[in-house]
Parts: C-alpha cells; sequence; structure tokens
C-alpha cells in the first residue's frame, strides 16, 4: 500500500516535469516561430502581434535559462549572505525593500526616453534589423550587463561604476569613468532637448501644453511641500488631471489666433527657453519643479506604455514598413551611414545601455533584501526597457513608410513644401501624395508634420493610431497625439532636469578639488556658476543642432549612441575583471563577448564619423566641404560667418568622439594588461569584496 | 470567494503603488525606526528624501 503510494507520488512528479518541460518547449516553438514570420515573411503586411509574440518568446525562455545560469553558475548568487540593504540599514538610503517594489523603482530609472527615440530612427532601415538587435542585444548585452554590474556593487556596499573602475581595474579607470560620464550626460541632454525643440516648433498646441506642465508642477510641488506634505499619490492624481486639462485645452489655444501666436516658436527661440528652463530647474529647490515634475512623469510614462501595449494588442496593426528598406547602404534620409555599425550605435539603450550601470550601482543595490533578488531586478527590469524599444519600433513601423521618411527627414534632403517632399520620398519607392501628408497633418491638429526630426512626432503620429484605434477613433486622433507629444516631452524634460542638477553636483566635486567653496553644494554663487557650466554645454550642443542645416539628430544622435555604448563598454570591462579576479574566468565571455562587439561597434562608428569622406557621415569632410565652399566664393557674404561656425561645430564633434575613443582605449589596455597580469600568475587577484555576513533574516522576503 | 480575492489583489496593488510612489515612506520609515534622538517631521523627511534623491543620478535614458 505504502510501496503504491510512493509509486504514485513519483508518477505525479514526473508527470509535472514532464508539464514544465512541455511548457517551456511551447513558449520557446511559440517565440522562435513569431520570429520567424517577422523575418521572413515578404511581400505582405506582418502583424505586429508577431513582433510582441517574437519579443515576450524570447524575454521569457531568456529569463528562465540564461538568466537562471549566469544567477548559479557565473555570479553565483548567494542568499545566505546579508545584503547591504541588511547590514547597513539606515532606513534613508539603505534600505531593505520587497523586490517587486525595487523593481518599480529600477525600472522607472532606467526608462528614457532612448528606447523610444532610437528605434524610431533605426526604422529607417526597415523593421528587421532593429527588432533583432533590440530583442538580441538586450537578452545577450542590455540584460546582462545590467545584472553583473548591480551583483558587484551589491558586493560592494552599492559603491559606483567609477570607485569599482578604480578599484578593480586601475586607478585611472575611475577617473575615465566619472569624465566620459560627464561628457555623455552633456550630449545626452543637448539631444534630447533637441528632439523637444523639433516636437514643439511651429506647434502652438503642443508648446502651449508643455508650457502648462510647468505651473502644473509647481502646483504639485507646493501641494507635497505645504499643503499635504509628502502625499504623493494625492498630488499626482490632481497633476494628471491637471496634464489631461491641458492637453485638450491645447487645441483652443491653437485656434485662438492671438495664443497662437504666442506660442508659435521657432526651433532657435525654443532652444533658448529649454536652455533658460534648464537652468532653472537646476538651480531652483528640487520640491518646487523637479520633484512634482518626476512624478507626474513617472506616472504618465508608466501609464503611456502600458497603453501602448494594450492599444498593440488590441489593434493588432499590420506594419507596413518592408524588412528591410534601400537605406541599408548609408544614403538613408533620417541618419546617414550603414546598417553596420550604425543601425546599433541608434537603437542604443533599448538594448544596451551604458547608462543604466550607474543605476545599477547606484541607489539599486542598496535597496535588495536578497542576492537572489537582483537576478529579477537587473536582468528582468532590462527585459521590460528593451520591449519599450520593440513597442516603438512597432508604433513606428505602422505608419506608411513615405508619412513615416516625410515626418523624419530634414527640409535639406526631401524639401520644406508637402509636394516636393511627396515626390521626393515617392522617387525613393515609398509612394505617398502631398494631399496625404497634408491631410494627415489636419487630422492631428497640426499645420505640418514635415521635417520634424528626432523621432517624437512619428512616434506620437503611430501611438495616435494605435491609440484612436481603441477609444475614440479618428474624432481623438489630435487629442492622442498631442498627449503622446507631451509624454514625450515631459518625460525628456524630466531627464533634463534632473541630469542638469546632477551634472552639476559632479561639476562641483571636480572643482572642489580645485578651490574648496566650488564644492559646496548649498553655497549659491557655486551653485549658479556650476549651473551655468552645465547648461551652457548642453545648450552650446543644442543650439548647434538647432542650426544645423543637416537637421542636428545626424550629427548629434550618432555621437550619443557613442558615448553611451562605450560607457557600456567601460561598465563590461569592470565586470570582465571581476569575474576573472573572483576565478571564474571560464564564464568571462558572458560579459566579454558583448564588450568585444561593443568595442567593435563604437570603434567603426567613431572612426567613419570622424574620417569617413561622405561629408553626411564624416565630421571632417562635412567641414572640409564647406570650407572648399568658402574659399571658392560661392557663399553670399552674409552667409560665411555663420558657415565658419559650422566649420568649427563639426571639428568640435569630431573632437568629442576621438576624447571618447582615447580614453576608452586607454582603459582597455589597462584592464588587458591586469587580466594578463591575473592570469599569468604575476598577480595575486585581489578582490575588493565585501566579507560574507551570514544573514539574520530567515526566509527570502518578498 | 471571489470577490476576497479581488480585495486582497487590489490591496496588494495599492500597496505596491504607495510603495514604488514613496506616497508611504514616511509611515514606513516612523514603523520601523527604533532608533535614538526626535523622528524627523513628515515634512523634513520629504525634503531631506528628496535632496538625497535628486543629488545622485534618479533617471536616464
Amino acid at each position: 500500500m505504502v510501496r503504491a503510494w510512493v509509486n504514485l507520488a513519483g508518477v505525479l512528479r514526473g508527470m509535472r516535469t514532464a508539464l514544465v518541460i512541455a511548457l517551456w518547449t511551447a513558449i520557446a516553438l511559440v517565440g522562435a516561430g513569431a520570429l520567424a514570420s517577422i523575418a521572413f515573411t515578404r511581400g505582405e503586411p506582418v502583424s505586429a502581434i508577431w513582433f510582441v509574440l517574437a519579443a515576450a518568446g524570447t524575454y521569457l525562455v531568456a529569463y528562465r535559462f540564461y538568466s537562471a545560469f549566469l544567477a548559479a553558475r557565473v555570479l553565483g548568487l548567494d542568499d545566505t549572505r546579508a545584503t547591504p540593504a541588511e547590514r547597513l540599514d539606515d532606513g534613508r538610503d539603505f534600505c531593505p525593500t520587497n523586490r517587486w517594489v525595487v523593481i518599480g523603482h529600477h525600472f522607472a530609472a532606467i526608462a528614457g526616453p532612448g528606447p523610444l527615440v532610437g528605434p524610431t530612427l533605426a526604422a529607417q532601415f526597415g523593421y528587421l534589423p532593429g527588432t533583432l538587435w533590440l530583442i538580441a542585444g538586450a537578452v545577450l548585452g542590455g540584460c546582462v550587463q545590467d545584472f553583473v554590474i548591480l551583483f558587484c556593487s551589491l558586493r560592494r556596499n552599492g559603491k559606483s561604476l567609477g570607485q569599482m573602475a578604480r578599484e578593480e581595474v586601475s586607478r585611472r579607470g575611475g577617473m575615465i569613468a566619472i569624465v566620459s560620464v560627464l561628457a555623455i550626460m552633456i550630449i545626452l541632454l543637448a539631444v534630447v532637448a533637441l528632439v523637444v525643440v523639433n516636437a514643439l516648433k511651429d506647434s502652438p498646441w503642443a508648446a502651449s501644453t508643455l508650457f502648462m506642465t510647468i505651473p502644473i508642477a509647481m502646483l504639485m510641488g507646493v501641494y507635497m511641500r505645504f499643503w499635504r506634505p509628502g502625499r504623493v499619490l494625492e498630488a499626482s492624481i490632481v497633476g494628471f488631471a491637471l496634464v489631461l486639462l491641458a492637453v485638450v485645452a491645447g487645441q483652443w489655444v491653437a485656434g485662438s489666433p492671438q495664443w497662437a501666436r504666442v506660442f508659435t516658436l521657432s526651433g532657435p527661440a525654443l532652444a533658448i527657453a529649454i536652455i533658460i528652463y534648464g537652468f532653472a530647474a537646476s538651480a531652483l529647490p528640487v520640491w518646487l519643479l523637479l520633484a512634482p515634475r518626476d512624478y507626474l512623469s513617472a506616472f504618465i510614462k508608466v501609464g503611456a506604455i502600458l497603453a501602448l501595449a494594450g492599444g498593440i494588442l488590441v489593434v493588432r496593426p499590420a506594419i507596413l514598413m518592408p524588412p528591410l528598406t534601400r537605406f541599408v547602404d548609408g544614403t538613408g534620409p533620417v541618419f546617414a551611414g550603414k546598417i553596420f555599425p550604425f543601425c546599433f550605435i541608434t537603437i542604443a539603450c533599448g538594448a544596451v545601455s551604458g547608462f543604466h550601470a550607474l543605476i545599477s550601482s547606484g541607489t539599486t543595490p542598496k535597496l535588495l533584501m536578497r542576492e537572489g533578488h537582483a537576478r529579477l531586478v537587473g536582468y528582468g527590469a532590462m527585459l521590460m526597457e528593451s520591449f519599450v524599444g520593440v513597442m516603438a519600433m512597432v508604433a513606428a513601423c505602422a505608419l506608411h513608410p513615405g508619412v513615416y521618411f516625410a515626418i523624419n527627414s530634414p527640409a535639406g534632403i526631401v524639401g520644406a513644401t508637402a509636394e516636393k517632399a511627396a515626390a521626393t520620398i515617392s522617387s525613393w519607392g515609398y509612394p505617398v501624395d502631398a494631399a496625404t501628408l497634408n491631410g494627415l497633418a489636419a487630422r492631428v491638429g497640426e499645420h505640418t508634420l514635415l521635417n520634424r526630426t528626432g523621432g517624437a512626432p512619428s512616434l506620437a503620429v503611430g501611438m495616435a493610431q494605435i491609440f484612436s484605434g481603441t477609444i475614440g477613433g479618428d474624432r481623438l486622433l489630435g487629442i492622442w497625439y498631442h498627449f503622446a507629444i507631451m509624454f514625450e516631452a515631459l518625460f525628456i524634460l524630466t531627464v533634463l532636469d534632473a541630469g542638469t542638477r546632477v551634472g552639476r553636483f559632479m561639476v562641483q566635486e571636480l572643482l572642489g578639488h580645485v578651490y574648496a567653496p566650488l564644492g559646496r553644494t548649498s553655497w549659491y554663487p557655486s551653485v549658479l556658476v556650476t549651473s551655468g557650466l552645465i547648461v551652457a554645454g548642453w545648450g552650446y550642443f543644442l543650439y548647434q543642432g538647432v542650426r544645423d542645416p543637416l537637421g542636428g539628430i545626424n550629427s548629434l544622435w550618432p555621437l550619443f549612441g557613442i558615448s553611451n555604448q562605450l560607457l557600456s563598454a567601460v561598465a563590461l570591462v569592470v565586470a570582465t575583471t571581476i569575474l576573472l579576479k573572483m576565478g571564474r574566468g571560464r564564464w568571462a565571455w558572458v560579459t566579454l563577448a558583448p564588450m568585444a562587439w561593443l568595442v567593435t561597434v563604437t570603434m567603426t562608428a567613431s572612426y567613419q564619423k570622424i574620417f569617413h569622406p561622405d561629408p553626411r557621415i564624416g565630421f571632417l569632410a562635412q567641414a572640409r566641404v564647406l570650407g572648399e565652399q568658402i574659399a571658392r566664393g560661392l557663399l553670399p557674404p552674409d552667409k560665411v560667418a555663420q558657415t565658419e561656425r559650422l566649420i568649427f561645430n563639426n571639428r568640435l564633434d569630431a573632437a568629442v568622439t576621438a576624447l571618447f575613443v582615447v580614453l576608452i582605449l586607454i582603459l582597455i589596455a589597462e584592464a588587458l594588461y591586469e587580466w594578463y597580469r591575473i592570469l599569468s600568475g604575476r598577480k595575486v587577484a585581489a578582490l575588493q569584496e565585501t566579507p560574507h555576513v551570514p544573514t539574520q533574516w530567515a526566509e527570502a522576503g518578498g | 470567494m471571489k470577490r476576497r480575492t479581488l480585495a486582497v489583489l487590489s490591496a496588494r496593488a495599492w500597496a505596491w503603488l504607495r510603495a514604488v510612489s514613496g506616497d508611504d515612506a514616511y509611515e514606513a520609515y516612523v514603523a520601523r525606526a527604533a532608533r535614538p534622538g526626535a523622528a524627523p517631521t513628515r515634512q523634513e523627511f520629504y525634503l531631506d528624501r528628496l535632496r538625497r534623491k535628486y543629488s545622485r543620478l534618479s533617471r536616464c535614458c
């Protein structure tokens, strides 16, 4: 009798195992089938649902198997080891937190405008290369980086990437990390500000809506500071309702001749307004503008992303963009350069983002209750980020290719009128007519959608089509479009505020070594000077981008992508060094392979951006062509000064790119030397880990 | 039974939302703080929290 029961239990266990195996086989097959259908379908539109299934299937399998392998074999996560949050708990910085709450914080911190803008721009190569890189780059590169750096910081009391680089790689490594972070931040802030300018210029509806978010945020700030201290949710709900009202009210502003004139702003005027705003947001107390805007934007961000996911599932739009376009040859109008390396540089954050390493070695490791939670938070949050990128790709590729190119190409390439743009784009083989372009602009409540480079407007049109397919139909297209624009602009401005402020602290820290009072973060003269320095830095590149006849995005976005991917290479160098020192050299390929790939991509892209003979790609070639125009007397006298400035800007861009390359090459050389000494036994691998302290908690919480 | 499950789930979602947004930060701090010295007021705690949060990188690309 007893034996029969034991047998039965064994059989049941066996059946359960078989079911689990069958389930994972099914998930893997669905994912693979969906990938095959988006990769091999030709000549007819693919449904967006296959994109969702391909991504979700791959993510699930990667999370279940690859991240488990990383956790158990490569890193050896140890749940008996007390985390910094347990040992150093002070209720403020170090604070044991439920893992589902930590992943919420972590995702809100890493999800920025990058995975929305990058895939939209990369859609000019067709939907296939970008989608494949978003998925593969994330599961093999981005998620691994975030996870491993989070683990390394967790074992070092939450130390930053710069500190780890200094202690584990070389003394110069820390300096390289800090300088590159500061430089990247300046380029990042400039390019995202440029995206906002291009979305708002000559659009009274969008500009007035975004302007209204400033008093709304201040009202929330006063509410949370004085009336109901710390009641974040109440204030956010009030703020959200007011912002929705501002979106609707924007059309009345645009409809009134007087007010429309006030809010119809040119690119340079908007750039100056944003520069002044960035300075104010950095110098004002955080409770007044920065914090409430951040709360508001985090809510709208998560809401809009969930709504987009729901909308894609309900509407299941057809993907009208071909899998590959003719622009893989490097002649694309959105940005110049071949599919390798520029597809990877352009996608950037949606697949691998160096910036995430700063978050993974910042707040997050100070909150985790168990080492094991690092897998969900580090690997899992990046999967979600990659999914946002795939959705942005879907929204952009659901547009007619002709419309997509009309919105995203600068006037210098397709022309500034609908007729001209339609003729040029049709001649490329993406038929579109002027009436369609004008009609679409009118339906979303704009004068024109032409030449709105930067990705945000075309994504907004794509999102508006998906949303209006769910709720409201064509009648609400204008509201949805401006809601999407507001959502993108709002959280770009949040990145701008927060980035300017953190950049200010970094500059203060650096200048504090030169003159001590400048290092005091509350000394007002220093606040004004250092805020001014940071704003001047990104403001210069922003203004340069606005005045650039090729549209600015063409030079600034690749510069940002290169710097971001280089920072990721820095993080992976640090991670590989730590793995080697831990005696896990056997598994070092998990970080070494993505690092080698990123170094190859960024070095190729940097070389081309500096030296390529095509003036649209190479900064120096562009400077040379402009110089020849002046020398031959081809330009009217009033244009000469402006052209000389353009020449200087191109040389500056080349110099910045070269600076990034030199920094990373120094770091890699030092790391290689360190690896050689460790592997050859010339140096004892001194790991800077905190010693093992057993956890006092009985069982894994959360 | 079903209604109960729904209530539990929505209570959990609400608690999660409060925790993620930082809405419950003060209550959580006071509940856990068995520390010497007077606890800060709600307002002091809120301002201190903001100062810490926005002095380091909290948002990304």
